[in-house]
C-alpha cells in the first residue's frame, strides 16, 4: 500500500498548519492561555525529548538488541525522578539569574564568556547530527509511503516549513519574557500525537495480529529464537553508554534544557513532571516490543527501524499508516522547532554575557 | 549535603549494576511486560513522594 507524493505532501502540510494554528491561537489569546501554565501541558512539552529516535530508532534497536532500548527512556526518567535534588536547584539558580540556556549557566558558573561560547559551539556541533537525523528519517519514511516522492524535495520542504515556524513562534522570540506559550502548546500537541499514534498501533497489533494477550503469549512461547522474543543478554557497554547519555540529556540537550527550565511555569510543574515525564516515556516505550513482534509475525519487508510504518502498511490500514507517518513528522518537527531557536538564543546570550 | 551524597551513591550503584538489574527484569521466566510493571512501580513511588512533599519544601 502506498500514497501519492502529492497526497503525502498535503498531509504533511496540513499537520504543520495545525501546529501553526495552535501556536498562533495561543499567542493571540484565542486558545485558553491558562492551559499553557498547567503542569500537564508542561509535562507533555517535555516529550520533545522523544524525537524521531523514539518513534523509529527505538524499534530498530529493540529488534537488534532486545530490551537494551529501554536505556534511552530509563536514564532521563531517573534524572526526573531525582528532580528535587538534581533539577530543582538549577531551576532556582536559572530563575534567580535569568539563565535561559546551558551556555548562560556555564558562563555564570565559571564567570567566563569563553565557557559559554565553548558550550554553545559544542552543543551546536552535536545538535547538527541530531537535526540531520530527524530530516533523514522524515524523508526515508516518506519514500517508504510514496516511492515516487523525491526524498530531497520532501527534506527541503519539511526543513523550510520548520524554519518558518521557528522564525514565527520559536525560542528566539520574546527572549526577555522567558515563556513562549504558543511554542509550548504546539510541542505538547506534538507529544500527544506521538504517544496516541504509538499506543493505537500497539493496541491494533496486540488485538488484530495476535488476538489479545493470550495469543501473544502463545506466539512468544512458540518462538524460541532469542532475537525474536527480545530476550538477548544486555550488552553492558552500549547499555551503560546509552543510559548515561539519556541521564545527562535532561541537562545538556539544548532543547531539553530550554523546555525544562526556560519554559517552566512554576516549581510545582517541575515537581509534577518528576513523575509525569517518566510516565509519558513509559507510554511511548510500551508499544515498542509489540511493534517489533508485529513486524516479525507479519514478515514485514521494511527495515526494523521503520516497522511502525511497515506494520501499518501490512495491515492495509491507510489511516494507521498515515498516523504513523504523522507521528514521525511530529517527533521530528518538535525537536527541530525548539533546537535551532535555542542555538541562536545561546549565541546571542554568549555575546552579551560579559555581565557575568 | 548528606542527602546529596546518599543520592549520588545510589545513582552510582544503580548505574553500575543496571545491566544485571535489567537482565533480571527481562529474564525469560518473567512476562514480557515485567520491565514496564517495575518501571511503573518506580513512577508510583515518585508520585507518592511528590504527593506527600511539603509544598514549601520547593
Amino acid at each position: 500500500m502506498s500514497f501519492s507524493a502529492t497526497g503525502l505532501l498535503l498531509a504533511s502540510l496540513f499537520y504543520l498548519i495545525v501546529l501553526f494554528g495552535i501556536a498562533w491561537g495561543t499567542e493571540r489569546g484565542t486558545l485558553l492561555r491558562r492551559w499553557v501554565r498547567h503542569p500537564l501541558i508542561y509535562t507533555l512539552s517535555l516529550g520533545v525529548y522523544a524525537g524521531i529516535w523514539a518513534v523509529y530508532g527505538a524499534i530498530g534497536m529493540a529488534a537488534d538488541s532486545g530490551y537494551g532500548f529501554l536505556a534511552y527512556y530509563l536514564g532521563i526518567s531517573g534524572a526526573f525522578l531525582l528532580a528535587p535534588v538534581l533539577l530543582n536547584p538549577i531551576l532556582r539558580i536559572g530563575r534567580a539569574y535569568q539563565l535561559t540556556s546551558l551556555a548562560d549557566l556555564f558562563a555564570y558558573r565559571y564567570r567566563s564568556q569563553w565557557a559559554g561560547t565553548l558550550v554553545t559551539l559544542c552543543s551546536a556541533a552535536a545538535i547538527l547530527a541530531l537535526l540531520s537525523m530527524q530530516i533523514q528519517a522524515v524523508s526515508v519514511s516518506a519514500s517508504l509511503l510514496a516511492p515516487d516522492a523525491p526524498p530531497k524535495v520532501i527534506s527541503v520542504m519539511f526543513s523550510l516549513i520548520v524554519v518558518l515556524f521557528t522564525m514565527l513562534f520559536g525560542a528566539r522570540r520574546h527572549q526577555a519574557s522567558g515563556n513562549h506559550q504558543g511554542l509550548v502548546l504546539a510541542i505538547a500537541f506534538d507529544s500527544l500525537v506521538k504517544v496516541v499514534a504509538l499506543l493505537v498501533l500497539g493496541g491494533v497489533i496486540l488485538f488484530s495480529v495476535f488476538g489479545g494477550t493470550n495469543g501473544l503469549e502463545a506466539w512468544l512461547a512458540e518462538t524460541s529464537h532469542p532475537e525474536a522474543t527480545m530476550t538477548m543478554a544486555i550488552n553492558d557497554g552500549s547499555w551503560r553508554a546509552l543510559l548515561l547519555m539519556s541521564f545527562a540529556a535532561a541537562l545538556v540537550l539544548p532543547h531539553m534544557y530550554h523546555m525544562t527550565f526556560s519554559e517552566n511555569p512554576s516549581p510545582r510543574a517541575l515537581a509534577k513532571a518528576s513523575w509525569g515525564l517518566p510516565l509519558y516515556l513509559l507510554l511511548v516505550g510500551l508499544p515498542v516490543p509489540l511493534i517489533v513482534w508485529g513486524g516479525q509475525a507479519l514478515s514485514v519487508d521494511a527495515p526494523p527501524a521503520f516497522f511502525s510504518i511497515g506494520v501499518a502498511q501490512a495491515l492495509e490500514s491507510p489511516v494507521l499508516t498515515m498516523a504513523m507517518y504523522i507521528a514521525g513528522l511530529s517527533a521530528a518537527s518538535g525537536l527541530m522547532i525548539v533546537s535551532p531557536g535555542i542555538k541562536v538564543t545561546s549565541i546571542a546570550g554568549c555575546s552579551g554575557s560579559n555581565a557575568y | 549535603m548528606y542527602i546529596y551524597r546518599l543520592v549520588f551513591l545510589l545513582v552510582l550503584a544503580i548505574y553500575i549494576f543496571s545491566p544485571n538489574i535489567l537482565d533480571w527484569w527481562t529474564s525469560p521466566e518473567n512476562a514480557w511486560y515485567s520491565p514496564f510493571v517495575i518501571w511503573g512501580g518506580l513512577i508510583a513511588i515518585g508520585f507518592w513522594l511528590e504527593w506527600r512533599r511539603d509544598p514549601n519544601e520547593f
